[in-house]
């Protein structure tokens, strides 16, 4: 279905996957002025090209630019370079805010999910078909017809009247992506909207999050620092980390093979070692190039001689048994902490003077104080130039 | 004046102010007398008539007006429309409105002589002749300083006691003010409100010297705005006695049954009013007309009835010239105001 | 049936060129306002300043000027008006504090009084109140001391005159303490309101006692707010007219705010070089307060806000509580209650007199009041003008929170800042700049309403845009995002989501304006005049050419129409939880 639709074209045609909602990014730079008068780079220099009905998650830590890119894309930030196009339409271009936010093709959830309370859930929902300039907005009967439509696809058409104030979280969610998607938005915003909400409800919240995007179809970018929920909605995550995208890719990408450290320490429980780029054994000739750390030699092909390097290794890839002496395998180490947390136990291990953290099954010998021993395996091991 | 007569519908204070507004005719507190029978008319009646309105400026107190306003009236069938201030705010008034090129006064009533003499070559006031102003022909000479303004009566100055303190028979000459009784409880009246409060200073100072001033500034006199402020203060035996007093600003309370008096001990001044009629005012005819009927006997009595004294003799109902009254010399007092003033301590 | 949910509306086309924009749009008028609202502030006062600098004036204008800042009676005023603002100060800040901890931290809190005391000065007019101290505490003829020297004669005590008199330097004292206090409570108590209470747990559960807490946890976190509070005071102190006129100048004790309304308004020629010689000394005791303020609150080791507005335990004082809340209603009467019931006294009496009898009771005053016409105009004046003053000023303190939310740049704050200056540079200054820039050349707007509005709507400006502002922060910045991006400009967000949202807000804004600006008495007595009155004006000649029953029946009026509109507003806010 083409965005070039004529007024007389009704609702109801319409066949076929869409077309459009792609959202394109190029070079994207944001300052901000500061307190003490200074710059504050928030985005410096980020590309992005999201493909149309994918459901993207900007992942990061605060203050990462996560939610400048996003209001960016909104038209709620104006950025000081590059080019942001949406669909076909240029919203951005070389720093020139070309479509105000108004002007754009988005539609919007907002953290506070932002319903009008003077308006009824009807009134909130049909409100992006009754603004705008005046000879573009459809008649009555079209705005009657579509908000049902969209209310009952979401399964609140029930609620038609009723105030913001009486809805439930998840009502709240629907009605505000109903909102989101009335006016035929192809890409949808989402600013933290789970992050207000308690733990078990956001789990069901996220799950009708998801059914209702793949449904529908509409290309989703969120915004969140909650990993668990970057893996479980993403078809890409982006990473970002101060004002830079990190890393592209899905969640397995993401998990097993962060490209940086920040990556690393970011997503999952790694244990983060220093090291340096040895030869072993010293041995020139037939020595393997290996990180040289407190836990031991990993091979790698990763920078030069004598740098300093970090080596990350997933707390679950590793393995603890008791200490005996006969035992061979591994590195001895004592236990200084053991945390029970649900399914696994999170136990603290010191090894050679570094301290490191390893999920296991819940074991009654592993109290603090045992002795134990220790490994992981190396090709989990992920090696990174400081 | 205000701004809408659409406001007058605000909420149940309408009700009253509607009652109040619409009311029916002033009430005089005596009877109007007819006009002097043995005076030519004025030439000028009929185009007087014709203009159907005057409108005066005056500083006299509110209950000496209505008996003008119906005399008046009565007399020739035209309106009188009063903007009553005090006589600094009338002559700031009339003045910020010929600055402006507006003549809103036709006759304009204030106690001094100096704002007339300094607008004489700016042609404010017009000359009044004889033909149109026939009572000038019976109005003491003494008392028509010049062509364009005329003196029209006189409040002599005395001392308003209050008569829980003070037996007003034992108030027979200016040392009262130095009483015992008096000290720290003596209402000032502000004297620079007008020039005759400072000539009563300049007259205090030439009868008993310097040192009588300085006496009065150790009764640690309070200074007061105007004289009604300063008669309350009497009236409710804060202060016990007033001075420089005009009864005017105590009649009322008098009436009301205060236990307030005025005595004129000798000599005294008076604060003297003065009238001019506008040239090229609103209703320039009119406005000598209504001049010529303040000079006569029938304008004087309705005038001065209870509180002024006349040029003329033998007014009914005015205040007598009090022996040894005297006509100050205001310009001399003016020119002393700051030495004056120190010597009281204000 | 799922891509038929995202079918665009049928449109024309979407274009990637900018539309065109039409002329004026709404951006474009809020900024045309607060442009008009920039110039009408700093208009008057860049012209006064470079009068002062000897720019545009007649040398005997500017030797004029310095003459008086150099007379000896300039020293003798200013020391009177330290002195009395400074002692008043002291104390109110004193009474401020203790009552704003009373009520936000202990148990001694009385509601309605944590409400009511910061409104008292809009309650009751400050020249009512001191009028009616002058009803009560004259030392002779004083309600108030009458009943006094009753009841001491009934245990065989004679007094002939006083006890208390009012004229004199304690009871000018008083009286600004009674009315610096509220300004005091309303910094102090705000400021309590964002400290964490966490604070002053740890101290109590340390083993210190609530005033040990007080003194030594609480008042030094509170240095922000305690500085905020002596500018208020100092700045509401310098400026206050009415009562020093009214109780002050018959003891004798001159201050500068009465020699400069003096100046404009009584003397002819008015004496605008002079008013601006005397002014010079109020800015610099200002600028002085402000730069101490500035001094306090940088020396930084003041408590942050929590941001949780958790509200703690209350303290329990014990035997000390009613005592406290003694105090507390005992200053509520004294600053509202006493005078008010002085004013009704005298309003019902025909001449004031010390001998009270119920049998002659009258209501003439009142009547009276509706009769005469200067009275009667000013009264429907000043309803008429603070109608339309108080909506210019939220429509256009609504525009300017607009311009100002809506970027945060160096811009909009410096212009924020501006919009501020009326009230923190004092209404007398304000008010003599307004003389000198308008009422002469260019604008002659000497003697009309316009100037009058003008300056009401200057003067009051900085209340406007609190309320304003105030009521746009509880509206929460998504709730506009959210009307942009669901593709509305921004007159449509402003129509439909802001504007409804606000109303509540702006309309008690608005009902507090129509307060201020018919009690005005500042820029009324200089701007108002005989063929323009207004109520300010018209009281201040009651008070110097007027009966005292008069008087105080319109001090009563004036005071009955405040309290009324005040009580809706507060009653309005509980119902609908408005921000104010």
């Amino acid at each position: 279905m083409s965005v070039l639709s004529t007024r007389s074209r009704s609702s109801e045609t319409g066949l076929g996957t869409p077309s459009g909602g792609m959202v394109e990014v190029t070079g994207l730079q944001m300052d901000y002025l500061d307190s003490k008068g200074g710059t504050f780079t928030a985005l410096a220099g980020v590309d992005l090209r999201i493909p149309s009905g994918e459901f993207w998650v900007l992942l990061g830590p605060s203050g990462c630019g996560k939610t400048t890119l996003l209001r960016c894309l909104a038209g709620l930030e104006k950025p000081v370079k590059g080019t942001v196009r949406i669909d076909s339409a240029v919203a951005v271009q070389d720093g020139r805010v070309l479509l105000e936010a108004q002007e754009r093709p988005v539609g919007m959830v907002f953290q506070s999910y932002a319903l009008w309370p003077h308006m009824t859930v009807f009134q909130n929902i049909a409100y992006p078909l009754t603004v705008g300039p005046r000879s573009r907005r459809p008649d009555r009967s079209y705005v009657e017809t579509r908000v049902v439509t969209v209310m009952e696809a979401m399964q609140i058409g029930h609620l038609r009247d009723r105030k913001i104030g009486e809805l439930s979280g998840g009502q709240q969610q629907r009605v505000a992506l109903a909102r989101a998607v009335v006016a035929g938005n192809k890409v949808v915003l989402f600013d933290e909207p789970l992050s207000n909400i308690d733990a078990k409800v956001r789990e069901q919240l996220r799950a009708e999050l998801k059914s209702m995007q793949k449904e529908f179809g509409f290309t989703a970018v969120y915004v969140t620092h909650d990993q668990a929920e970057a893996m479980d909605l993403a078809d890409k995550i982006v990473v970002l980390d101060h004002g830079k995208i990190v890393q592209v890719g899905d969640a397995r990408d993401i998990y097993y093979s962060p490209t940086t450290r920040h990556v690393a320490e970011f997503i999952g429980t790694s244990n983060l070692i220093s090291g340096t780029i040895e030869v072993e054994n010293h041995d020139e000739a037939m020595g393997r190039r290996v990180a040289s750390t407190a836990i031991g030699n990993i091979p790698t092909e990763v920078g030069n001689l004598d740098d300093d390097v970090i080596v990350s290794v997933r707390a679950h890839d590793w393995w603890l048994a008791p200490d005996s002496p006969s035992a061979t395998n591994g590195l001895a180490g004592e236990i200084t902490s053991a945390t029970l947390l649900g399914h696994y136990s999170d136990y603290v291990v010191e090894v050679d003077g570094v301290s490191v953290h390893v999920w296991a099954d819940d074991l009654p010998w592993a109290e603090v104080g045992a002795k134990v021993r220790v490994g992981f395996d190396q090709s989990k091991a992920r090696v990174f130039v400081k | 004046m205000r701004l809408s007569l659409k406001t007058c519908a605000i909420g149940a204070v309408s009700a009253l102010a509607l009652a109040a507004c619409s009311g029916g005719e002033p009430e005089t507190r005596g009877a109007i007398p007819t006009l002097d029978a043995d005076l030519p008319a004025s030439s000028i009646v009929e185009a007087a008539q014709k203009e159907g309105k005057v409108v005066w400026y005056t500083p006299i107190p509110e209950f000496g007006i209505s008996d003008v306003l119906v005399g008046f009236e009565k007399a020739y069938g035209i309106k009188v429309e009063v903007v009553r201030f005090p006589g600094n705010t009338l002559i700031q008034r009339y003045s910020a409105e010929r600055e402006a090129g507006q003549v809103l006064a036709d006759v304009m009533h204030i106690p001094e002589t100096a704002f007339f003499e300094d607008s004489k070559d700016k042609g404010w006031f017009a000359d009044l002749n004889e033909s149109e102003v026939p009572a000038l022909a019976n109005w003491p000479q003494q008392f028509i300083p010049d062509d364009h303004y005329v003196m029209v009566n006189t409040q002599p100055i005395g001392i308003t006691v209050n008569t829980d303190e003070f037996d007003p028979a034992e108030v027979t000459s200016w040392d009262s003010l130095l009483d015992k009784r008096a000290s720290t409880r003596f209402a000032m009246v502000d004297p620079t409100n007008n020039p005759y409060y400072l000539a009563w200073l300049r007259m205090l100072e030439e009868q008993y010297g310097p040192e009588f001033l300085e006496s009065i500034a150790a009764q640690s006199p309070k200074k007061l705005d105007s004289a009604v402020p300063a008669a309350q203060q009497v009236a409710a035996h804060e202060s016990v006695l007033m001075a420089p007093a005009a009864v005017s600003g105590s009649l009322a309370l008098q009436n009301e049954g205060a236990p307030i008096e005025t005595v004129y001990p000798e000599p005294t001044v008076g604060i003297e009013g003065y009238v001019g009629a506008s040239a090229d005012g609103p209703h320039p005819n009119a406005a000598k007309l209504f001049v010529n009927y303040l000079l006569t006997r029938a304008g004087q009595e309705v005038l001065n009835r209870g509180y002024a004294a006349s040029p003329l003799p033998d007014i009914p109902d005015s205040i007598p010239m009090p022996e040894g009254y005297t006509r100050a010399d205001t310009a001399a007092a003016i020119a002393e105001k700051k030495r004056l003033l120190g010597l009281i301590g204000l | 049936m799922s891509t038929t949910l995202l079918d665009r509306t049928p449109e024309p086309e979407l274009e990637s060129t900018p539309r065109k924009k039409p002329l004026l749009t709404f951006r474009g008028v809020c900024w045309i306002v607060m442009a008009i609202v920039v110039f009408l502030i700093l208009y008057p006062l860049v012209r006064t300043a470079l009068g002062m600098l000897g720019i545009g004036t007649d040398a005997a204008q500017l030797g004029q000027m310095w003459a008086t800042f150099w007379q000896r009676s300039t020293l003798t005023m200013t020391v009177n008006t330290v002195l009395a603002v400074g002692i008043a100060g002291i104390g109110a800040l004193a009474a401020g504090a203790l009552f704003a901890w009373a009520n936000e931290r202990t148990d001694a809190r009385l509601g309605f009084a944590a409400r009511s005391l910061p409104l008292i000065p809009m309650f009751i007019p400050s020249i009512a109140a001191a009028v009616g101290w002058v009803f009560l505490a004259s030392s002779n003829a004083g309600l108030l001391n009458v009943l006094i020297r009753n009841v001491l004669g009934t245990v065989g005590i004679e007094m002939t005159e006083g006890p208390l008199n009012i004229h004199s330097w304690p009871g000018l004292i008083f009286a600004y303490f009674l009315f610096l206090t509220p300004y005091a409570y309303l910094t102090i108590s705000s400021g309590l309101q964002s400290l964490d209470p966490a604070l002053e747990e740890a101290s109590r559960s340390s083993g210190a006692s609530a005033f040990t807490t007080f003194r030594r946890v609480t008042l030094p976190s509170l240095r922000p707010s305690l500085a905020a509070s002596v500018l208020l005071i100092a700045t509401m102190g310098f400026a206050l007219f009415s009562i020093p006129l009214v109780i002050g100048t018959p003891a004798g004790i001159d201050v500068l705010p009465v020699e400069i309304v003096h100046m404009v308004a009584h003397e002819y020629p008015s004496n605008k070089a002079g008013a601006l010689g005397l002014s010079i000394v109020v800015v610099a005791v200002v600028i002085l307060c402000w730069m101490l303020q500035r001094r306090l609150v940088r020396s930084g080791g003041h408590a942050t806000i929590s941001g949780r507005g958790a509200r703690s335990a209350a303290l329990q004082l014990g035997r000390w509580r009613w005592p406290v809340r003694i105090a507390m209603l005992g200053f509520m009467a004294l600053t509202a209650a006493l005078p008010l019931l002085g004013l009704i006294a005298v309003s019902l009496q025909s001449y004031w007199t010390a001998n009270f009898s119920f049998s002659s009771l009258t209501l003439s005053n009142y009547e009276s009041l509706f009769d005469n016409e200067l009275v009667w105009g000013g009264l429907q004046n000043s309803v008429v003008l603070a109608a339309i003053g108080a909506t210019a000023a939220i429509v256009a303190g609504a525009l300017i929170t607009m311009v100002v939310e809506s970027r945060r740049s160096k811009v909009t704050q410096t212009l924020d800042g501006i919009v501020k200056i009326p009230a923190t540079l004092t209404h007398i200054i304000i008010a003599v700049a307004f003389v000198v820039a308008f009422a002469g050349a260019p604008f002659y707007l000497v003697g009309t309403y316009a100037i009058l509005m003008l300056a009401y709507v200057v003067l009051y400006i900085p209340q406007a845009t609190f309320y304003s502002s105030a009521a746009y922060h509880q509206v929460g910045r998504q709730l506009t995002e959210a009307s942009a991006t669901s593709g509305a400009a921004a007159w449509t967000t402003f129509r439909r989501v802001l504007l409804p949202l606000m109303a509540p807000g702006l309309i008690a804004g608005w009902s507090l304006l129509f307060v201020l600006i018919t009690g005005d008495i500042t820029a009324s007595s200089m701007l108002a005049g005989t063929h323009t009155p207004v109520v300010g004006f018209v009281i201040l000649d009651l008070w110097t050419s007027g009966t005292y029953p008069r008087l105080a029946a319109l001090g009563v009026l004036m005071t009955v129409v405040a309290s009324i509109v005040v009580l809706t507003v507060m009653w309005l806010r509980d119902k609908l939880r408005l921000v104010l």
